[in-house]
C-alpha cells in the first residue's frame, strides 16, 4: 500500500467501484464479454450491504482460477427453475440466473429458481438489489417458499428448501440502490480499497519505454531520434519517455 | 386537366447515420453552440455569472495558492488553484507527466480553510488521493513556458506580448487533466440536483477549464506587477485572445466507447439545431441572413489568420478562401431572396456539393445561431446514463433484426482483412495512460481494452444464425457468455442513430486522430487542433471568450472565432 494512500473512510462512487472490479475481473479466466456484468453484480452486492468488495478481496485467488462453466438450468413446470451453478461463484452465477427468472417471470407471472452448485450462495441476494433493473422484483429465502399467485391457474410456484429467488415482474423500473450509489457513495475501509485498487492495477500493462511510443506527439526512439513534428508545445523531459523504469513516483 | 401540382419539398431533416458516423465526416465537424464550451458560455452570459477573486496568495517564484468564487443561479462553486514553480524535469504534456505549474480543483459552495487545506494534500498524489466532498473537478496544467515567459516579460516591460508569438499557440496555460464524474471521490454528475448549474454534459469540466484560464491571465498579470512597478496588465483584447491550451489524445477513444448515448445525444442535438436552421423561411433582406454573414465572415478572418500547422486536416487557408465564397452566397440570398421554400436548406447543399466538408460543417455549426433558443435547449436536454440492461425475453430473432437493421456497415466490415486486428489498446501501469500500438510490441500480459464493435457483431450474428430465431435471448448468453456484453449494447442502443462511428478501431489503417477530433472539436468546442502523428491534438478552449469580469455585465455573445487583437 502506498505510504501516500489516507487513513480515513474511503467513500467510493460507482464509477470507482467498476473501475477496479473490472481490472480485477480481468485477471480471472472469465470471457471478456462477461466481465461487464460480473462487475455490476459486485457493484450492487456493494452498494446494497453483501459482502461486496471485502468479499471480493476474500475470493479473488478461487475466482482468479475459476474455470467458467456454463450453468444447468431445467424448468421442470411452467417458471419452476432447477439451476444447477457447476461450483461457480454466486456473482459468476447471477447474470445468467437473472436472464432465466426475467424470461420465465414474463412469460408466466412468476418464476422461482432454486440454484444449487454455487459459492456464497447468500451472495444470490445481490439479485434482489439487482432485479429492478430488468422490471423485477426479486427475493431471496433460503428455506421452503411459495411464490404468489400471479394468473388465473391456481398451482402456486412452491420450493423445497436451499437458496431460492423468486421473481415477479412489476418494479417501478427505479434503480433505487444505484441511485444511492451515485449520491451517497459506498463506504469502506481504507486499508481494503487500497489493497484492491493495488490489485487492479496489476491488469495494467507494464511500462516500457517501447510501450511509451505507443502514445504522445512525438516518438523517441531507442536511439534518441524523435519521429513527429515539433511544435507541440510539450516542453518535454525526454527522459521520461526513454527511462527503463517507469517513475516511482507516478507508477502504480 | 393534367397541369402538374408543384411537389412540397420536405422540411430539412436530420442528416443520414451512414452518412454522417463515417470517421472522415465526423472530424470535419466544427464547434458551434451546442459545444460543451459554447454551450457553457451561452449560460454563464445569460445568467450573468459573477466571478470574482477571493484570494491571490502568489509569490514571485510562482508558489502559492488562488481562490475564486463563481456566483450562478444555480448554485455557488469555488475554484481553488495551487501554483507550483515550474520545473524542467518530470515535464510533459502527457498524462505520464509528473509535474505541473498548476493544479486546481472545482467545488460547491464557497470553499473554506478546511477544504482547501485537504485538496492540498490530497490532490498532488492523484490516483491515491481523496477529493473532499462537494468536489466537482480535479484538474491540472502546464504552461507554455515559451509564451507565458515571454508574455510575463513583455508585460513587465510595459507593453503587450507579440502577436507573432502568441498566435503561435493562442494560450499561456495548457490543461493536461480533468477529472470529475465520481474519480478519486468526485461527485457523480448524475447525482447532481435539478436546477445544479453544472448538471448538463461536461459542464464542470468546461467550468474548470475555463477556470484555468482566467487563472492563467492572472497569474501572468500578477508576476509581471511583481517583477516591476511599470508593469502593465494584459489587455482586454488580448486577455479575450488567449484561451486555454487542450492536449488530448487515445483516451477519448474509450470515451466514445463507454459513452455511446452522449454520443448519439450531442450529435443528435446538434444534428436536430441545424435541421431547425435549415428549414427557416428566411427572404430578401432578412436580418438574420445578414447575422449569417458576418458570422461567417469572421470565421473566414479567424482561419486565414490561423498560423497552425495541420497534417491530417484542411489547411485553414483553403477552408478561409470556400468560407469568402460561402459568405458571398449569403450576400446574394439576403440581396436577392429565393423562390425555395427552404432557401437555408438549397444554401447547404450548394456548399456541400462545392466545398470541403470542413467548410460546410462550418457554415452548418453558424447557422445554428440563427436558433440560439433550440440550440440552448437541446444542449441542457442532454443528459443520459449510460447504463445498459439485456433484455432476456427478446427473441433470438428480434435480435437479428436489430443487427441486419442497425449494424450492416459492421456485418459487412472486412475482418479478415490483413491489418484487421493489428492494433491492441492497453493502459499503462504509469499513470494508466491511454496507448495503442501493434499487438507484438504491447508489454506481456497486456489486455486489450479496445471495443472491437463490427468483430463482435459479426460473432453475435454469427452466433444467431444457428439458432431457433423464436428462442429467447437469454438462452443465447446462456451458452455464450463471452456474448453478453455485445448483446447488452445492441439491445439498449437499439433506435439510437449516432451512437457508433463507422470504424474498426483494432485496425491499422484506423486514424485516432479523427475521433479525438470529433471530441476536441465539435463536443467539447477546441479550436485549431494540430495532429501529431495522427493520434494526439493539441489546441485552445475559449479561443476569445468573454473574460471573468465581463461576465456579470452580459458580454457578447458572438465571441467566437477572435481576429488577432495586433490587426
Amino acid at each position: 500500500m502506498s505510504a501516500a494512500c489516507g487513513e480515513d473512510a474511503v467513500t467510493l462512487l460507482p464509477r470507482e467501484v467498476r473501475l477496479v472490479v473490472e481490472r480485477i475481473l480481468l485477471l480471472t479466466r472469465l470471457p471478456p464479454g462477461a466481465i461487464p456484468a460480473v462487475r455490476d453484480v459486485v457493484l450492487y452486492s456493494a452498494a446494497a450491504g453483501l459482502g461486496g468488495l471485502s468479499l471480493l478481496r476474500r475470493r479473488f485467488e478461487s475466482l482468479r482460477d475459476a474455470e467458467p462453466v456454463a450453468l444447468r438450468i431445467t424448468e421442470a413446470r411452467p417458471g419452476g427453475l432447477c439451476i444447477d451453478a457447476g461450483g461457480q461463484h454466486s456473482w459468476v452465477a447471477l447474470p445468467a440466473t437473472l436472464d432465466a427468472l426475467a424470461e420465465a417471470a414474463g412469460r408466466e407471472g412468476v418464476a422461482v429458481a432454486t440454484v444449487t452448485g454455487v459459492g456464497d450462495p447468500e451472495e444470490l441476494r445481490a439479485a434482489c438489489a439487482l432485479g429492478p433493473r430488468s422490471g423485477l422484483t426479486v427475493f431471496f429465502t433460503e428455506g421452503g417458499c411459495t411464490g404468489p399467485a400471479t394468473r388465473a391457474n391456481a398451482a402456486l410456484l412452491r420450493a423445497a428448501g436451499g437458496p431460492t429467488l423468486i421473481a415477479a415482474p412489476g418494479a417501478s423500473g427505479r434503480d433505487a440502490v444505484l441511485e444511492h450509489a451515485l449520491r451517497r457513495g459506498t463506504v469502506v475501509e481504507p486499508e481494503l480499497w487500497w489493497a484492491l485498487h493495488h490489485l487492479s492495477n496489476t491488469a495494467l500493462a507494464a511500462d516500457t519505454p517501447e510501450s511509451r511510443r505507443h502514445a504522445g506527439p512525438v516518438i523517441v526512439e531507442a536511439d534518441g531520434r524523435i519521429t513527429g513534428r515539433s511544435d507541440h508545445d510539450d516542453d518535454t523531459d525526454i527522459s521520461l519517455l526513454t527511462a527503463a523504469k517507469p517513475d516511482a513516483h507516478n507508477a502504480h | 386537366m393534367s397541369a402538374a401540382l408543384p411537389i412540397a419539398a420536405a422540411p430539412p431533416a436530420p442528416r443520414d447515420p451512414d452518412f454522417l458516423m463515417q470517421p472522415e465526416r465526423l472530424a470535419a465537424f466544427q464547434p458551434s453552440r451546442v459545444s460543451c464550451s459554447r454551450a457553457l458560455m451561452a449560460q454563464a452570459i445569460t445568467e450573468r455569472w459573477r466571478i470574482a477573486t477571493r484570494r491571490f496568495d502568489i509569490g514571485a517564484d510562482s508558489a502559492g495558492t488562488a481562490v475564486y468564487k463563481i456566483a450562478t443561479p444555480g448554485g455557488t462553486f469555488s475554484f481553488i488553484a495551487f501554483s507550483n514553480t515550474p520545473q524542467r524535469a518530470g515535464r510533459t504534456g502527457r498524462i505520464i507527466g509528473r509535474t505541473w505549474d498548476m493544479t486546481g480543483a472545482l467545488v460547491e459552495g464557497v470553499a473554506d480553510e478546511r477544504v482547501i487545506e485537504t485538496t492540498r494534500q490530497e490532490l498532488p498524489k492523484l490516483y491515491a488521493g481523496r477529493a473532499t466532498p462537494g468536489t466537482l473537478i480535479w484538474c491540472r496544467s502546464n504552461r507554455s513556458m515559451r509564451v507565458f515567459d515571454a508574455t510575463v516579460e513583455a508585460l513587465a516591460a510595459g507593453r503587450q506580448p507579440e502577436a507573432a508569438l502568441i498566435a503561435q499557440s493562442c494560450y499561456l496555460m495548457r490543461n493536461t487533466g480533468l477529472d470529475g464524474n465520481g474519480t478519486f471521490g468526485t461527485r457523480s454528475f448524475l447525482a447532481l440536483e435539478e436546477g445544479h448549474a453544472l448538471r448538463h454534459p461536461l459542464a464542470a469540466q468546461m467550468l474548470a477549464a475555463y477556470m484555468m484560464r482566467e487563472f492563467a491571465a492572472d497569474l501572468a498579470n500578477h508576476l509581471a506587477a511583481l517583477q516591476s512597478p511599470a508593469a502593465v496588465a494584459l489587455s482586454p483584447e488580448v486577455r479575450r485572445f488567449l484561451g486555454i491550451g487542450n492536449g488530448s489524445a487515445l483516451g477519448l477513444i474509450l470515451f466514445i466507447n463507454n459513452h455511446p448515448r452522449l454520443i448519439d445525444a450531442w450529435i443528435g442535438a446538434r444534428e436536430a439545431a441545424i435541421a431547425a436552421a435549415r428549414a427557416l423561411r428566411v427572404e430578401a433582406g432578412d436580418a438574420r441572413l445578414d447575422h449569417l454573414e458576418r458570422l461567417i465572415r469572421r470565421a473566414a478572418v479567424f482561419r486565414r489568420e490561423d498560423r497552425m500547422v495541420y497534417d491530417a486536416f484542411a489547411p485553414s487557408a483553403l477552408i478561409a478562401e470556400e468560407l469568402e465564397a460561402t459568405a458571398a452566397l449569403v450576400a446574394a440570398l439576403r440581396a436577392g431572396g429565393s423562390d425555395a421554400a427552404y432557401p437555408l436548406d438549397v444554401l447547404a447543399q450548394e456548399v456541400g456539393a462545392r466545398f470541403h466538408p470542413e467548410t460546410e460543417e462550418t457554415l452548418l455549426s453558424l447557422m445554428i445561431e440563427l436558433v440560439p433558443e433550440e440550440a440552448d435547449r437541446l444542449a441542457r436536454d442532454m443528459i443520459v446514463s449510460e447504463e445498459m440492461e439485456v433484455r432476456p425475453a427478446m427473441s433470438a430473432g428480434a435480435l437479428r433484426a436489430i443487427l441486419q437493421r442497425e449494424y450492416a456497415w459492421a456485418l459487412a466490415w472486412d475482418m479478415g482483412a490483413p491489418g484487421a486486428y493489428a492494433q491492441v489498446w492497453y493502459k499503462s501501469a504509469t499513470a494508466e495512460e491511454p496507448r495503442r500500438g501493434p499487438r507484438a510490441e504491447a508489454p506481456p500480459g497486456t489486455f486489450n481494452l479496445g471495443l472491437d464493435v463490427p468483430g463482435l457483431v459479426q460473432a453475435l450474428d454469427a452466433a444467431l444464425a444457428g439458432r431457433d430465431p423464436a428462442e429467447p435471448v437469454a438462452r443465447l448468453l446462456l451458452a455464450r457468455p463471452d456474448l453478453r456484453q455485445i448483446t447488452v449494447r445492441v439491445q439498449s442502443l437499439a433506435g439510437l442513430r449516432y451512437h457508433q462511428p463507422r470504424v474498426n478501431i483494432m485496425a491499422d489503417d484506423f486514424v485516432p486522430a479523427h475521433m479525438v477530433r470529433l471530441m476536441n472539436v465539435a463536443l467539447h468546442g477546441v479550436d485549431k487542433t494540430r495532429d501529431y502523428l495522427a493520434r494526439n491534438l493539441r489546441g485552445v478552449l475559449f479561443h476569445g471568450a468573454p473574460v471573468a469580469a465581463e461576465l456579470a455585465g452580459g458580454a457578447d455573445p458572438d465571441w467566437f472565432y477572435p481576429p488577432e487583437p495586433w490587426a
